[in-house]
């Protein structure tokens, strides 16, 4: 890497001719890798405070001198010597996609934690740049670094940057990109990182085996080192490779012989080395402040991690986000349900009566009115995310319940995709990359999906507001929240003690990061992500679902229905003896019947009506059963395919009557919960479906998924519904 | 009864030997490490909380119970003299209990212990004398070795975990057929363990404090130390070594979680958070 024959200037860009240079940034999770990123490509990217926010490979486009380079924001890793798939990322872009120049971001406030992985990227033969990042933060401790000192040391040179605010990002730019097209002035000697004899030996016999086996997919060097430390990937390709059990039986056998003279594994001791070599430059290169700073984080956490105080300001936290949501959300709801409205009459008033009207003002217009009402719920809700994200308080939320999540057999930090997962499923799954531990990832991509996401809420909210208008805060806040949770709790432990009875836990060693006070930017670029994600899904998905379903809800027509209504009431008009009132009285029954057949008859009440007898058991209709077959493609349309069906099913004087007083009309408030239950544990949406096939990437366990929710939905509200009515609720 | 044996025989396999027994660890050191994962415990939680009583005060509290069951009445001298331990140590800690409310002592007097003393040194006895009687028939360890390790193991022992190992006690010796496949089994895991070198428990001979290997996982919030040790090995291990928890640095214990589980503990400006079971694998030493 940087060696000049794959530097950026020689190395025409395949579209245009122009050069075209790729960096990839890597550093320790909260180093400020992320917000460094944005600063250098100005990409929309979430910053988070969480280890491992970043688990895939984002890239983004940065200018230089009037050309563009490519950098690849590579996700935080403590060390290049890895067992979990998360680290490993970082490390094969290095190793596979050789990227021109490596940025090795290091946060300056802990140098002698964070050079380690700067050790083993030189001990890989990447010679990376430095960005000493937070240098603003330094400056305010009072810290010193002299900079050139341990830029001298290193052998490699040192930007000091601030993510914060872009301090030093284009000087960064500069420096990267010039050595990315030259590579590094020979003149410069990179530093070498040499253990003690006893060690050296056994790194030299190793490397004699691997030269003599002919393995060369990576420095010989470094392999012997990473065999010696009992990397599990770099073993398993040495495995694999003909004569490769030879070498890792003379790497067992050099263990035992280093631990006899060393007294200690050669783990330990290689790690132990770097320290100390880190300690060494640290010494000569920083000074601190003579007296001690009070630590700001410290005392925050002495209050939020406060034994007493934890887990109720945790609960006041999660109350104040949806008090926040629900309460602040109701005004702009109430201007967007009247733009809507107010949409649809112009819209009405402006076409000639017919299908097309039918389509846009029905179908389109209601579809996606019905749905955006719901995106300030969803921004304020997201904001509150972000915000405990950015500032650092989701690993203390982490910290605080993990003795709970152990208790259900998950880890901590299973906490975040939970959090994650009131917002929206696919991105809590997604999160679950975050486990390191396979079992404990399957687990919690298994169990998220219980958690209500946003999407549900409108369910919730629809119908909390129409069946228990009184308490609807609160019945809301107990699906969402307190139902969801429990069903969560209670299926993990099933889980615990059935499917995983024998999986070791994986170690919880997670880092505290100090509390930040989230910038504006990076807590607009995140709400500017998700609200687009969900507006993306929202346009795509629902827009096409509501037109289908308003389709699927109108047609077929069927000839003979009209002809039986007319012929009904004229001999209901030919009946000279009733009254005009009772005339009229009748002629309302027929319409009505008219309006279920024709209902019936379209190809939703089909599919409807086949399902009707598996939902009869909690109390819904064929209505309720085709809300919940279109809610399995996604939540939102639950709402809006209720609309569409409400609508239809109504006569033309009701069009003004509110989707609420229908819901009132056709459910009781115990089959309101029962199916309020089904759609809070079933399938989330589709695309969640497909993120959870994509993380397990094994179809037994996704369709299991699918069963168990199904099951497990369908069983909850039946009982719940029947024992309701033996109790007299119904 | 075969079929009872082999699933008596599973148990202890797999609560002493399956994890472990292969990276070169001493049966003793596995014990000792199932032993204070049980103390993880919440009733142990609870009765921490409630007595909040350290090892070394247990010892003492120990020591002044055998004396008093020998003479009636203690002197500081003969506390010492048993412990080992500078007499100005011996003070502190008597007034230390006596602030507890489980000893009665004024200075240069006799010492007594008061009824709830006398529960609690009880209760720490009880505990010995199931490890120690664990160790020299189960294990077959030399009585003075099996008394030693049972002296700094009972403090690890939740009531629970007392009352779970009394009653494997009592199976084990009803269950005679079962013990002596045991034992045989026992022996032939042993012979496999490579135990040369590093038997694991560092803790050097004598109560000066100064020497006094301590698990990181008793190290009460504030106070500070120089890691001496990581033991065990695989994920764990490696993922400590990365986050720079290496021996001769630098750590402080600053909190534990409100459910007393996980603690948050401070190595190189970085604050870790790690699981109490986890924090036993790590040993420190200048605590202070």
């Amino acid at each position: 890497m940087g060696n000049g024959s794959k530097g950026c200037d020689n190395n025409p860009d395949l579209d245009g001719g122009g050069h075209h240079c790729r960096i990839a940034l890597t550093g320790n999770p909260n180093s400020g890798k992320t917000s460094l990123f944005n600063r250098l490509t100005g990409a929309n990217q979430k910053v988070g405070n969480w280890s491992g926010v970043t688990v895939e490979i984002k890239e983004g486009k940065a200018r230089y001198g009037g050309r563009q380079a490519t950098v690849i924001d590579l996700p935080g890793t403590y060390s290049l010597s890895v067992c979990s798939t998360d680290e490993r990322v970082a490390r094969d872009y290095i190793l596979n996609n050789r990227p021109d120049q490596v940025i090795d971001v290091v946060d300056a406030t802990n140098l002698d934690r964070q050079l380690y992985l700067t050790l083993q990227l030189l001990e890989l033969g990447v010679r990376p740049v430095i960005a000493l990042n937070m240098w603003d933060e330094v400056a305010a401790n009072g810290v010193v670094i002299d900079v050139e000192q341990l830029s001298r040391l290193l052998g490699l040179k040192i930007v000091p940057t601030s993510g914060r605010n872009g301090d030093g990002v284009k000087e960064l730019l500069a420096v990267a990109t010039a050595q990315g097209a030259s590579g590094q002035p020979e003149s410069v000697r990179p530093f070498v990182v040499t253990y003690p004899a006893e060690l050296e030996a056994a790194i030299a016999k190793l490397i004699s085996a691997i030269d003599a086996a002919g393995f060369d997919m990576y420095p010989s060097r470094w392999v012997a080192v990473q065999l010696l430390e009992r990397d599990c990937f770099v073993e398993g390709e040495i495995s694999s490779f003909s004569g490769g059990t030879a070498i890792i039986d003379l790497r067992d056998k050099l263990t035992a012989d280093l631990k006899r003279i060393l007294g200690d594994d050669p783990q330990t001791r290689i790690a132990e080395e770097r320290y100390g070599l880190i300690a060494g430059a640290v010494k000569e290169c920083v000074t601190l402040p003579g007296i001690d700073r009070v630590d700001m984080s410290e005392k925050i956490d002495a209050v939020l991690t406060n034994r007493f105080l934890a887990f109720p300001l945790f609960f006041v936290f999660m109350w104040l986000l949806f008090q926040a949501t629900f309460k602040l959300g109701e005004y702009p709801m109430g201007w967007i349900e009247a733009l809507f409205d107010w949409l649809g009459a112009v819209v009405s008033a402006g076409l000639p009566q017919g299908v097309v009207r039918d389509l846009i003002v029905d179908g389109v217009i209601a579809g996606i009115g019905g749905v955006i009402v719901f995106l300030p719920n969803i921004l304020i809700l997201f904001l509150g995310i972000s915000i405990m994200e950015d500032t650092g308080y989701m690993a203390r939320a982490a910290f605080i319940t993990d003795r709970l999540m152990h208790r259900i057999g998950l880890h901590g930090k299973s906490f975040i995709p939970i959090i994650m997962g009131l917002g929206c499923t696919v991105p809590a799954i997604m999160a679950a990359r975050t486990l390191e531990a396979p079992k404990d990832r399957i687990k919690t991509i298994l169990l998220t999906p219980l958690i209500s996401c946003s999407a549900r809420l409108p369910v919730f909210v629809l119908f909390a507001g129409a069946m228990f208008p009184k308490h609807a805060g609160n019945v809301v806040f107990l699906f969402q929240v307190v139902l969801s949770f429990a069903s969560f709790a209670g299926m993990a432990l099933v889980f615990k003690h059935t499917l995983f009875r024998q999986t070791e836990d994986y170690p919880f060693v997670m880092e505290l990061p100090p509390y930040r006070l989230p910038t504006t930017r990076s807590v607009l670029i995140h709400l500017w992500q998700k609200s687009r994600h969900y507006l993306e899904k929202m346009g795509g998905v629902v827009l096409l679902f509501s037109i289908l379903l308003w389709w699927a809800g109108n047609y077929p027509h069927s000839a003979e229905i009209e002809r039986e209504f007319e012929e009904k009431s004229a001999q209901l008009r030919s009946d000279t003896t009733l009254s005009e009132v009772e005339f009229g009285a009748g002629l309302e029954v027929l319409n009505n019947e008219r309006q279920a057949a024709a209902m019936r008859n379209t190809w939703i009440g089909r599919v409807g009506t086949v399902f009707e007898p598996l939902v009869r058991p909690f109390g819904s209709d064929w209505r309720g059963a085709v809300s919940l077959v279109t809610g399995f493609f996604a939540k939102e349309i639950v709402v809006s395919s209720m609309g569409v069906l409400y609508a239809v099913g109504g006569n033309a004087d009701d069009s003004n009557e509110t989707l609420r007083s229908r819901v009132r009309e056709h459910f009781t408030p115990l089959s309101a919960f029962s199916f309020m239950l089904f759609v809070l544990l079933y399938t989330p949406c589709l695309v969640a479906f497909v993120t959870v096939m994509r993380e397990l990437k094994n179809w037994r366990w996704s369709l299991f998924s699918l069963g168990y929710q199904l099951i497990f939905a369908w069983s909850v509200s039946t009982v719940v519904y029947q024992v309701g009515r033996l109790i007299g609720l119904g | 009864m075969r079929r009872q044996c082999r699933v008596f025989l599973l148990q202890v396999d797999i609560l002493f030997f399956k994890t472990e027994a292969k990276e070169g660890d001493i049966a003793f050191d596995l014990i000792n490490k199932y032993i204070i994962s049980i103390l993880l415990d919440t009733s142990n939680w609870f009765f921490m909380a409630i007595t909040k009583l350290s090892p070394t005060l247990e010892d003492y509290l120990e020591a002044i119970y055998r004396i008093s069951s020998v003479n009636t009445v203690a002197r500081s001298m003969d506390i010492a003299d048993q412990l080992k331990v500078k007499r100005s140590s011996v003070t502190v800690a008597l007034y230390s209990l006596a602030e507890k409310g489980l000893i009665n002592y004024q200075a240069r007097s006799f010492i007594t212990l008061t009824e709830r003393g006398m529960q609690v040194a009880r209760c720490v006895d009880k505990r010995h004398h199931v490890l120690l009687d664990f160790m020299t028939t189960v294990l077959e360890l030399p009585r003075d070795e099996a008394d030693k390790a049972a002296c700094s193991m009972e403090h690890g022992l939740s009531s629970d975990a007392c009352k779970k190992m009394t009653a494997f006690m009592q199976a084990f010796k009803q269950e005679s057929e079962c013990a002596i496949l045991l034992k045989k089994s026992l022996e032939k895991a042993a012979s496999q363990i490579d135990c040369s070198k590093d038997c694991g428990y560092s803790r050097k001979s004598g109560r000066d404090d100064e020497e006094e290997l301590l698990n990181l996982n008793f190290i009460a919030p504030g106070k500070r130390g120089v890691i001496a040790d990581i033991r065990g090995s695989g994920t764990l291990k490696k993922r400590l070594l990365e986050m720079g928890v290496v021996r001769g640095q630098a750590v402080s214990v600053v909190r534990a979680a409100p459910l007393d589980d996980p603690i948050e503990i401070k190595v190189r400006n970085a604050h870790l958070s790690l699981r109490r079971e986890e924090a036993s694998m790590i040993l420190v030493k200048n605590v202070t």
